[in-house]
């Protein structure tokens, strides 16, 4: 299974990266939404993208919106993070066509908890 | 030092014959980390002091809860173990949904109430038919995290925790940065002390009894007890459930799936 994990703090990328390795999955990163839509071009395949919200270049709402617009990638399942956890934003995100969204500050068992539910639940 | 070894051996005894909990030599630690923030809210100069005099027999409630609430809070979480909330969805439920009449179901050692929501908001998704049929009993030996799952609100971690995005549209609403369980879940719910030890049931007849991850931290015989005593107060038909990973030996016959097992 393949992942790709989107957010400008290189920390908060590896720490995304490592939960999702230790159950299994390939993972490859990028920075912001441009960098995601070019990894996506270089991918063949792709289970999930987990981007933030809050990003330089392009934001994650905005990459959320313009994966769901390519047929290649609808089946594909994101996960949304962030820190601007009002309800009206949650909306916004489920609206767009993210899958799940996970509010920061988040415990890593939380993440690798909900990318269970996605898969298996 | 003599005093320090009074209180852990009277801390011991009480946590074995009151809530029936081994701590072992090595979770001497236990004592200070989790007593001492309690002692210094209720004034005593040591914590040795404190627990000497909520381990006295007699001792009032107002000294005695705080102990039991900071010795036997278990970790807890949302849809803990989805597995175990699939079987009670393609399995459990159809089965009880197939007679007529009330279903009830007990929720024991609840903690901050995870459980019992996790199962309303199960039911709300998949048998808002059976809303009005189901009722849940949670329980807990410790009147502090009765009092959480009472009200029903928990912070971004705790939801974070289980709990999906499209589930927290659903079923939460914002309570000043937390989120609260919305009414209609909360409603299905009674909450009532009872300590699996000492305190009988508190119904009979019950479609399901619930007993997750708690049983493990006692020693046999209170274990093997305490399971008899579920038995009893569970409908011929009905079903007991541990946790999905949990061996606590004794009679608990075949599991129909992890962690679930007919009633006889």
């Amino acid at each position: 299974m393949k992942a790709l994990v989107v957010d400008d703090s290189r920390m908060m990328r590896t720490v995304e990266q490592k939960a999702l390795e230790s159950m299994g999955w390939t993972v490859k990163q990028a920075a912001n939404g441009i960098e995601a839509i070019a990894a996506l071009a270089d991918m063949e395949a792709c289970d999930l993208v987990i981007a933030d919200w809050q990003m330089p270049e392009m934001d994650g709402l905005a990459l959320v919106k313009h994966i769901r617009k390519d047929v290649k990638w609808s089946s594909v399942t994101i996960i949304m993070v962030s820190s601007n956890a009002v309800m009206e934003s949650i909306q916004e995100a489920l609206d767009a066509g993210a899958n799940d969204f996970v509010m920061k500050p988040f415990s890593v068992d939380a993440l690798k908890d909900r990318v269970t539910e996605a898969f298996n639940g | 030092m003599a005093e320090m070894a009074a209180s852990w051996n009277a801390l011991r005894s009480f946590m074995k014959d009151r809530c029936g909990v081994q701590l072992n030599e090595d979770q001497h630690y236990l004592m200070e980390a989790r007593l001492a923030p309690v002692a210094k809210t209720l004034k005593y100069p040591t914590v040795d002091e404190y627990v000497l005099e909520a381990c006295r027999p007699g001792a009032s409630r107002t000294v005695v809860s705080p102990l039991i609430d900071a010795m036997t809070t278990h970790e807890t979480y949302f849809f803990r173990d989805t597995g175990f909330w699939k079987v009670f969805t393609d399995t459990i439920m159809p089965k009880l949904a197939a007679n007529p009449g009330p279903i009830r179901i007990w929720s024991a050692a609840c903690s901050t109430g995870q459980e019992p929501y996790t199962m309303t908001m199960v039911l709300e998704e998949k048998f808002p038919q059976l809303m009005d049929r189901v009722s849940i009993i949670a329980t807990d030996v410790s009147e502090g995290v009765l009092e959480v799952g009472r009200r029903g609100t928990y912070s971004v971690f705790e939801v974070n925790r289980g709990v999906s995005a499209p589930r927290l549209m659903r079923h939460f609403e914002r309570d000043e940065g937390h989120f609260r369980v919305k009414e209609r879940l909360r409603r299905m719910v009674t909450w009532a002390p009872q300590n699996l030890i000492t305190s009988p049931p508190p119904a009979t007849d019950l479609d399901v009894v619930l007993v997750r991850n708690v049983l493990i931290y006692f020693p046999e015989q209170p274990r093997l007890q305490v399971l008899a005593k579920m038995r009893t107060a569970i409908r011929p038909q009905g079903f007991l459930a541990i946790g999905s990973t949990e061996m606590i030996g004794g009679q608990t016959g075949t599991a129909l799936a992890p962690g679930w097992y007919p009633a006889r």
